[in-house]
């Protein structure tokens, strides 16, 4: 094909969409998902680093890098455990210039002082404004089963790092992880293949391929349950927050346990709310290494923190015991089914979904791969994995009114 | 029906179902704020109909909006057959009383929660001051005084008011080549009340009230939520491309004066509302409590500095979010339904608007809509540490300080 790529892997997205993977002599990535039939494209670059890479004392350095690469360009972007992407979505007559504009990512850049310190700045409001209930608790679990592991920190990092970042140090992440063999751009909508190969190549053909700086984490065995009461004064009603250490993306137990926390999460609502209205979240982390299973419950007025943690806690032992129903299953695949296409009917979406199973899954087939695979995940599974995981320690974390 | 709208689109193995009636809570009676949002929020839950809508997969939502009240549902297509009648009974079979005391039991949560998030309580509170009086000021979700005043037979009564043959729009979209959508349509048509459209509010009113900074007192503040705007126009005004344009560009303007050249704020936006009637133009900023009075004067150089420059040519965007083809499906179905809710003719949203827009349009439409001495201001923040700064580099001297708890 066309700027020097070769075709490595395809597949097929629903009835229409046709997607394939390329390589460039760099080894860098280009998954590309033509559609005629829209109007406008989807452009975004994928880079497998995001702050699990950060170092002790440096946490927040992927994100400011993100904001920093921002700044001008047009795209947004975000940045995430695993991974770090930037997107757009535009007219196709744009493309090109979009493509030209994203290779500069990948070049020596010089950050200045002055600019470094203002996008510091605003980062510590984004800090500021990110500290709601429901990333306190969030944050906590990980933080307390993780110990020294990189997932132990927030993506943006610890305030005490961030306003110690200064140019130099965005230099050197920047050399260490923006390299072709790190990155995959993924482009979504109508355009021709062949000249989108062509100008990737023409772009991106000077940023030479470096080896990644070696990474080896080990996750923490929590020796025992471990709890953490928050209190903040703006809290009007309670938190509570239950974290069990669970599985990678790319386990074959992912897709049973994304669907266990769901289930769990879908009964914990139901008691809860039998006393008033209450908000409860199951899911379990998409990410490269093993991230937690996580129930997060808002409770109400009427409800304490005693009566959320009790629930959460016979909800857990009925479902460790007896397992989970066929019809409790049966709608929890087709409500995973469904969340899944209407990802991928939107172009941005699509190229998201695209993008984050390539980084993290390490197969953007991984996507395709887990619709058929779906069907399959039978109730026997989901119990099998249910007893292990919630015998493993857990986290929980309560928040309530009061001072810190 | 009002009307029956068809969308079908292969490539995706979903359906998307939206049942609208014109109304909202622009048509809330004053005292009795959330009366729309509870009647169908409580009819949907009724004998668990929503949680049984669920276990199917399915994704469903009642919202009473400024305009309508709109179902919305999502599922895979195999499922719809199933849900439809569900979804039906959700608006044609009553309101029990076990979901009348559980619907508003979360609507209060809703306050709760809005008081807890210094957004919910900028976009709540600001609502309220933009345009006294005018409809769009009610509180969709009502306040805590009004859901007091909300009984089973008021929702009742709504909801017969509301939820007529006459009024229903309804949208089917998506892969639904093999569903039997017209019997679906007709089967709605025969469990809803036989009867017209309920009356609209007039909302065609743009009042102005003058420059005015009202502080949403909070404890403990060290960011603060800013809120600044006016009423502009509604869906059917040809300014509205203008507007939107204007409303992009100072959203640029703002980010680089306050967040790139600064560093003051990671939020920095402005966004331009359509409705039936005037909608909001607003300017969104989160410095730090000590840089408020200088982020709003900031804020106002930059909308003085358009409404008495207008836009460059340069200056003219392509418009990201007018997407006109995000999705393959459901978008057109929901245009029309947008067009009906608002009394466009069929086919406005076809064009866009903006490729023939120039910068003497936005021009002229500044001119006509908007006020630097018609702005609304709210911040929420804790007033002590703002108010004399405010009155210092401002010159605000008229402050009206409410309590984040007293709304």
């Amino acid at each position: 094909m066309g700027g020097g790529a070769t075709l490595e892997a395809e597949a097929r997205l629903g009835p229409v969409v046709e997607v394939r993977r390329y390589r460039f002599d760099n080894e860098l990535r280009a998954i590309l998902a033509p559609d005629p039939s829209r109007q406008r494209v989807a452009y975004q670059s994928w880079f497998g680093f995001g702050s699990a890479d950060d170092r002790p004392g440096k946490t927040g350095l992927a994100h400011l890098l993100e904001h920093m690469l921002c700044i001008g360009a047009g795209f947004n972007a975000a940045t995430w455990r695993d991974w770090t992407y930037y997107h757009v979505t535009c007219s196709p007559r744009l493309l090109g210039r979009l493509i030209e504009r994203d290779a500069f990512n990948l070049v020596a850049l010089g950050f200045r002082r002055a600019q470094v310190f203002r996008e510091r700045d605003v980062v510590v409001q984004e800090h500021t404004r990110n500290q709601d209930p429901e990333a306190l608790v969030y944050n906590a679990l990980y933080r307390l089963l993780f110990g020294d592991h990189p997932y132990a920190t927030p993506t943006i990092g610890l305030l005490e790092d961030i306003v110690r970042i200064d140019e130099r140090d965005l230099d050197l992440f920047h050399r260490h992880f923006y390299v072709p063999n790190n990155a995959c751009l993924v482009v979504a909508g109508p355009f021709d293949e062949a000249e989108v190969l062509e100008r990737i190549g023409e772009h991106f053909r000077r940023a030479r391929r470096r080896t990644l700086p070696s990474q080896s984490w080990e996750i923490p065995a929590p020796g025992g349950e471990r709890r953490e009461a928050l209190r903040r004064p703006e809290v009007s009603v309670p938190r509570v927050a239950v974290g069990y250490p669970a599985v990678a993306k790319s386990s074959d137990d992912w897709l049973a346990c994304a669907l266990l926390a769901e289930v769990v999460g879908d009964r914990l609502h139901d008691a809860l709310n039998r006393a008033g209205s209450a908000s409860v979240t199951g899911a379990v982390a998409f990410s490269r290494m093993p991230g937690l299973l996580t129930l997060l419950a808002r409770a109400n007025r009427d409800l304490s923190i005693d009566q959320v943690c009790a629930a959460i806690d016979e909800v857990i032992d009925r479902v460790a015991t007896y397992g989970v129903t066929t019809g409790e299953l049966e709608g929890t695949r087709r409500a995973h089914e469904r969340r899944s296409w209407e990802r991928l009917v939107e172009l941005d979406g699509r190229a998201r979904m695209l993008g984050e199973y390539e980084m993290v899954h390490g197969d953007f087939r991984g996507l395709t791969g887990d619709l058929e695979r779906l069907p399959g995940v039978d109730v026997a599974a989901v119990n099998r994995l249910a007893s292990r995981v919630f015998q493993r320690p857990r986290a929980v974390v309560t928040l309530e009114a009061g001072e810190p | 029906m009002k009307d029956v709208i068809f969308e079908g689109a292969r490539e995706i193995p979903l359906c998307w179902v939206s049942i609208a009636f014109r109304g909202g809570w622009s048509s809330d009676p004053i005292g009795l704020e959330g009366l729309s949002q509870h009647a169908f929020g409580a009819a949907a839950h009724t004998a668990r109909r929503f949680a049984a809508l669920e276990r199917l997969g399915v994704r469903c939502s009642i919202t009473s909006d400024i305009d309508a009240v709109v179902l919305r549902a999502v599922c895979l297509s195999r499922v719809l057959p199933e849900a439809w009648p569900m979804l039906v009974d959700g608006l044609a079979s009553g309101i029990d009383d076990a979901a009348h005391r559980g619907h508003l039991g979360s609507l209060r949560a809703a306050i709760d929660h809005a008081r807890e998030s210094d957004l919910a309580l900028a976009g709540r509170f600001f609502r309220k001051h933009v345009c006294p009086g005018h409809p769009y000021s009610r509180a969709g979700h009502g306040t805590a005084r009004s859901l007091a005043k909300l009984t089973r037979e008021l929702a009742a009564a709504e909801l017969d008011l509301t939820a007529t043959s006459g009024g229903a729009i309804a949208a089917f979209a998506g892969d639904i080549f093999d569903q039997p959508c017209d019997a679906m349509a007709a089967e709605l048509d025969a469990r809803l009340r036989a009867g017209d459209e309920r009356p609209l509010a007039d909302v065609s009113e743009r009042p102005r009230h003058g420059r005015r900074l009202i502080l949403v007192d909070k404890p403990g503040r060290e960011q603060v939520k800013i809120r600044i705007g006016q009423l502009a126009v509604g869906r059917a005004s040809p300014d509205l491309a203008p507007l939107t344009a204007v409303a992009q560009v100072l959203g640029w303007r703002l980010a680089d004066a306050v967040r790139e050249q600064r560093g003051w704020t990671y939020e920095a936006s402005c966004r331009l509302d359509a409705c039936r009637g005037p909608g909001r133009l607003i300017m969104s900023l989160e410095p730090p409590s000590e840089l408020t009075a200088d982020a709003l004067v900031c804020a106002f150089d930059v909308f003085k500095q358009v409404c008495q420059l207008g836009v460059d040519a340069d200056d003219m965007p392509e418009y990201p979010e007018l997407d006109f083809d995000a999705r393959p499906a459901e978008v057109r179905a929901a245009r029309r339904l947008d067009e009906i809710v608002c009394d466009l003719p069929e086919g406005h949203h076809r064009v866009n608007p903006l490729l023939d827009c120039s910068s003497g349009d936005v021009r002229a439409a500044i001119d006509r809509h908007l006020r630097p001495t018609d702005l609304c201001v709210v911040v929420v923040c804790t007033a002590d540490r703002v108010r004399d700064e405010l009155e210092r580099m401002a010159g605000w001297d008229d402050v009206v300080i409410e309590p984040y708890d007293s709304y």
